[in-house]
């Protein structure tokens, strides 16, 4: 990775960070997780996909492995998707954040029950219908800032 | 149609997950590294961004009022100007200050000490379905799990997970949690619920003889091994006769304002100082039999 492919990346994370303290409950980090995934790098891909479940498993309240999960299901659906659609279309990151809201609904369903632990339904319903709506805006923010970034980078 | 490859490799991740997953349960490795790198990340970069937040504020400040400096000699018009705006940034101040003072004031039961500490974010991340904050003390700075956190009007909640200098409260309205409170006239005991955000607290296990009263106010017991005895907790709301068990249908609001919480206390226990808020007995001066010693290392680890 260049050093601006890290500042970016460090970039992407703070304000990622800022925008979960801003909205409660919503994963901000994913888009930037479909982003490496879409740059097929796979060094980048680890790196961004560990310090992604680092930084969620620690900031939850759940034990370790919900956030693990929900990520595999939605790396799983952008490579079935990759044989349907081009993976860096605008529609196919709308689709697939109504998929992502979903399995985030039956992941967190199905660890909260592992655990025996109580669960506001009506709030993460909420949570999720909010988190399919903010993947492919924040996505495509993420997008074009990466794309100007790095250009700028490179006619500097 | 998926190829077979794609098949076994999803296979592979399930059944690598389930190892791991069960190996975390019973370890909790993989919780407390989360716990120890992930959340110290994300808690030093709320740190700094409201720091950043503070920084800006204080730069604002002082250029309004440089700029209104200036326009003082020029005209009677700025000077008004200047003292409005400054008067509306100083209202924001006022409120800190009135909220530090009257957590200051707050004293703590006897035999604990309080801490202060700044709440940094709520419920963040996709796997915090409970109703908890992260706040900017971990266990090397006196926020160990189980630590109880209060505000100026009563009980919050109590550290669930703590990395060293960031950890998260579990509160008080969340389905999960429990404490054992008494009720301030009457005395009748019970175990106190929370239902869910914004829903009233749920106190289970009174008896149908149980004098309560609406409005009566309700204080930790020190009876569960968490909070110290004596803090107050929540409002009664509402007394029923339940249909369903042979229990009364209580309800109460509680005394802390959860949805603005700032700041929290942490009530510290110090040594020597039994939960229920009374000192222990010092130990021997002579030395014992191992008997005596091991007798009095029992009472002082409570459960």
């Amino acid at each position: 990775m260049t050093s601006r492919n890290q500042v970016w990346w460090v970039l992407f994370f703070v304000v990622g960070i800022w925008l979960q303290m801003v909205l409660p409950g919503v994963d901000m980090l994913i888009p930037g997780l479909i982003l490496a995934m879409q740059e097929r790098r796979p060094m980048q891909l680890a790196c961004v996909f560990l310090i992604t479940v680092l930084i969620q498993e620690g900031l939850g309240t759940l034990a370790f492995g919900a956030c693990v999960l929900w990520y595999l299901s939605v790396m799983l659906l952008v490579v079935i998707g990759h044989w349907l659609f081009s993976t860096r279309s605008l529609v196919f990151v709308i689709l697939l954040g109504l998929a992502a809201g979903v399995t985030r609904y039956a992941v967190t369903q199905l660890m909260v029950s592992l655990q025996d632990a109580a669960l506001d339904n009506a709030v993460l319903l909420k949570e999720c219908a909010i988190q399919a709506a903010v993947i492919p805006v924040f996505w495509k923010l993420a997008e074009l800032s990466r794309r100007w970034g790095l250009l700028h980078g490179h006619s500097a | 149609m998926i190829p077979k490859r794609l098949l076994l490799l999803i296979a592979c991740i399930l059944l690598s997950f389930l190892g791991l997953y069960s190996w975390n349960q019973r370890t909790s490795t993989l919780d407390r590294i989360a716990t120890v790198t992930g959340l110290e990340v994300a808690g030093t970069v709320l740190k700094a961004i409201h720091g950043a937040q503070d920084t800006v504020a204080g730069i604002w400040k002082k250029y309004v009022h440089l700029v209104d400096v200036q326009a003082e000699n020029e005209r009677l018009q700025a000077e008004n100007e200047r003292l409005r705006v400054l008067l509306t940034l100083a209202a924001e101040d006022n409120a800190e200050l009135v909220r530090l003072r009257e957590l200051l004031r707050l004293p703590p039961p006897e035999g604990w000490q309080t801490l202060g500490c700044r709440v940094l974010g709520r419920r963040m991340g996709p796997t915090s379905p409970l109703i908890a904050v992260t706040i900017g003390r971990g266990y090397l700075t006196g926020a160990d799990p189980q630590t109880p956190a209060v505000t100026p009007d009563g009980v919050a909640g109590v550290v669930y997970r703590a990395g060293p200098y960031t950890s998260t409260v579990l509160l008080l309205t969340d389905p999960g949690m429990r404490i054992s409170v008494v009720s301030q006239k009457s005395r009748t005991q019970g175990i106190l619920a929370g239902t869910g955000a914004f829903r009233p607290l749920e106190m289970l296990f009174v008896p149908h003889n149980a004098g309560l009263e609406n409005g009566e106010l309700l204080v930790t017991s020190g009876l569960d091994g968490v909070f110290p005895k004596g803090v107050p907790v929540a409002r009664l709301t509402s007394i029923r006769p339940s249909s369903q068990t042979s229990f009364l249908s209580v309800w109460a609001e509680p005394l802390a304002d959860l949805s603005k919480l700032e700041d929290l206390l942490l009530l510290v226990r110090m040594p020597g100082t039994s939960w229920a808020g009374l000192i222990d007995p010092p130990a021997p001066a002579t030395a014992g039999t191992a008997a005596d010693a091991n007798a009095g290392d029992g009472a002082s680890r409570q459960p």
